[in-house]
């Protein structure tokens, strides 16, 4: 599903040049659980970002679901996240001044399909997630629990090939974390979803299939 | 993708409440300048109805006064004018000098119908000297002289709404004061004596009392020079004894009468354009803020699949929408001008104001979205999803 091959990434100003990627080979297989650990700033986000095609790296070659992107535009770049990629932040990032199904919605309204078929997909996937009867509310009036849920709805409401998830129990607590993580493992499991999850917690990361650990942009597991 | 823009704005147009009353007024304001301007141009549009250029009017200082003295040299006077050859035709008038404003106004009526009418005072030679084109009858002539009836000339406007389709030749009209009857003898197109900008009013034409003179309007060949006014004006003043002379050219009184309009509408548009100015850079401020404070927002629908032109599209959309809350609640407002007839004007005057209006708005609008929400869609993703 993934493979990423002599993956840098380096960030240069006039007088700094910053190392946060060195040499990273990975393949992650279709419907595995992979965890990535490390300390902060050891660039786990960095890597999590390049996989999802967010940013490029200086050096190496990615390819997702066999596909080599040195030399996409934007535009295709763009299609290809929202076709194969679901994303969960830490910090949810849902949009306020929208109800919880119309930011389920948000990926489905940069592709093709009609209000009644968003409608509709959106509605299937809070049902996943145990939200189905706060499709009205807007985040402010849900929990930080609800809140990830709603984000997860989110990720794979375009039914991604591909789960990314940066830190998604980093913001609840250990029951909300769970609850969290049990979604995504159902989500693993169920719907054989391919799922990379940056994570700081151990007890997290042993429930995965399998755990990478960086240490300053080196993968040192 | 529109939907949603609309119901995100929606839902946040408390937040957006002070962007959409700014907004509002800006478009009242430019209604109002708008109306004002889009009439003027609609009068500066129309045919003026006469040609004043080498057009010169002599005044005779208390000629009013002493206006029956004056007629005795009347026929002297304008004999001596018609003898130069730098003269075309010479016409007395006592009140019909165009540019120089007239007051008097009666209403007619023919039947039941009742219409008000401003009113000049002119000579057989009036037509020729202002080069009025007829479009039906004829002129005050000898011919047209008669004790019953007094001959007018009225203008189309005028014909319209006495007559409608019907002839105007020979129709009687009943002045309101119970004064001498009226017959249609002529019928013109315009006579905008008021300026470049003056609308189009109902109009009549009299003949001049015979013993009546306290104007005279010459009308000069384009070649004459400036010896001429001198030389034209001793020879008045060698006949009207007694009466101090002053020639203007009809030009100037055009220009100063063109200028009663020219300058407030500079005034206006000037206020009008720095109120504009301003609200465009507090909207510019705002954008910019507000962009600035959803990077992660930007972050995110760029991971759901938002291309660049995408992004700069939803937040110059979201702008467009603001304007479309703003201009809807405008336009409610503006509406009732030609609903309750306000001012008189047209309704087309109003429509269009309306529609200007809402079309530089939205330009203005368009122009402070664009700059901030081009630099948002350039915003990396990874650094954008890592602001907040």
């Amino acid at each position: 599903m993934i493979n990423l091959q002599n993956i840098e990434k380096v960030y240069r100003t006039k007088t700094i040049e910053t190392v946060a990627l060195n040499n990273i080979n990975l393949s992650v297989e279709k419907g595995e659980f992979l965890s990535i650990m490390g300390p902060s700033g050891c660039g786990k986000s960095t890597l999590l970002n390049i996989i999802g095609l967010l940013d490029e790296p200086s050096e190496g070659q990615v390819q997702i679901a066999g596909s080599d992107f040195k030399k996409h535009s934007d535009k295709q770049l763009a299609a290809f996240r929202n076709q194969n990629i679901g994303f969960i932040f830490q910090s949810f990032h849902l949009i306020n001044d929208l109800s919880v199904i119309d930011n389920v919605e948000l990926p489905l309204i940069y592709r093709k399909s009609t209000a009644k078929q968003r409608r509709e997909l959106a509605a299937a996937a809070l049902e996943k997630v145990g939200l189905a009867n706060r499709m009205k509310h807007f985040p402010s009036q849900l929990s930080g629990g609800q809140k990830q849920r709603v984000a997860i709805a989110r990720a794979i409401v375009g039914r991604p090939a591909l789960i990314l998830a940066d830190e998604p129990t980093g913001n609840l607590d250990s029951v909300m974390g769970n609850e969290i993580m049990d979604i995504l493992l159902n989500l693993n499991q169920q719907d054989n979803a391919t799922v990379v999850m940056v994570t700081h917690d151990e007890n997290m990361a042993k429930r995965t299939n399998r755990l990478v650990r960086l240490f300053d942009g080196m993968q040192v597991q | 993708m529109i939907r949603q823009l609309f119901k995100l704005m929606w839902n946040s147009k408390r937040n957006h409440s002070l962007l959409i009353i700014e907004i509002f007024f800006s478009f009242l304001v430019l209604f109002g300048v708008m109306s004002f301007i889009i009439s003027q141009y609609a009068n500066y549009v129309e045919p003026m109805g006469f040609e004043g250029d080498n057009v010169w009017v002599v005044w005779f200082e208390n000629a009013n006064a002493e206006g029956g003295s004056l007629s005795k040299q009347k026929e002297n006077m304008l004999n001596r004018i018609e003898t130069f050859e730098e003269v075309d035709y010479v016409t007395v008038s006592e009140n019909a000098i165009p540019f120089g404003g007239t007051r008097n106004s009666q209403s007619l009526k023919k039947g039941e119908v009742e219409v008000w009418s401003r009113y000049f005072f002119g000579d057989a030679n009036y037509e020729e000297v202002l080069e009025i084109p007829l479009t039906e009858g004829k002129w005050f002539d000898k011919n047209t002289d008669d004790l019953k009836y007094e001959p007018v000339i009225i203008n189309q406007r005028l014909r319209e709404e006495l007559f409608g389709n019907e002839t105007a030749i020979g129709q009687i009209l009943n002045p309101e004061d119970q004064g001498r009857p009226k017959k249609v003898v002529g019928v013109i197109g315009n006579f905008r004596w008021g300026g470049d900008f003056h609308k189009q009013e109902n109009i009549y034409f009299a003949p001049v009392g015979k013993d009546r003179i306290s104007t005279l309007l010459v009308k000069v060949k384009p070649t004459v020079t400036a010896e001429f006014e001198g030389q034209l004006s001793k020879t008045i003043s060698g006949i009207a004894k007694g009466y101090q002379i002053e020639i203007e050219r009809l030009v100037d009184k055009r220009k100063t009468a063109n200028n009663l309009i020219y300058i407030p509408s500079i005034i206006l548009l000037t206020v009008c354009g720095f109120l504009i100015f301003n609200v465009i850079l507090g909207l510019f401020g705002i954008l910019w803020a507000n962009i600035n404070k959803r990077k992660g927002e930007i972050g995110t629908r760029r991971a759901m699949g938002a291309t660049q032109m995408l992004i700069a599209g939803q937040f110059v959309g979201e702008v467009m929408v603001i304007a479309t809350f703003a201009l809807i609640l405008g336009c409610f407002f503006a509406v009732q001008f030609p609903l309750m007839n306000v001012f008189g004007l047209a309704n087309a005057i109003y429509i269009k104001a309306i529609l200007v209006s809402i079309l530089v708005i939205y330009f203005l609008v368009g122009i402070c979205a664009f700059y901030p929400s081009w630099q948002a869609s350039k915003i990396h993703p990874a650094i954008a999803l890592h602001a907040d």
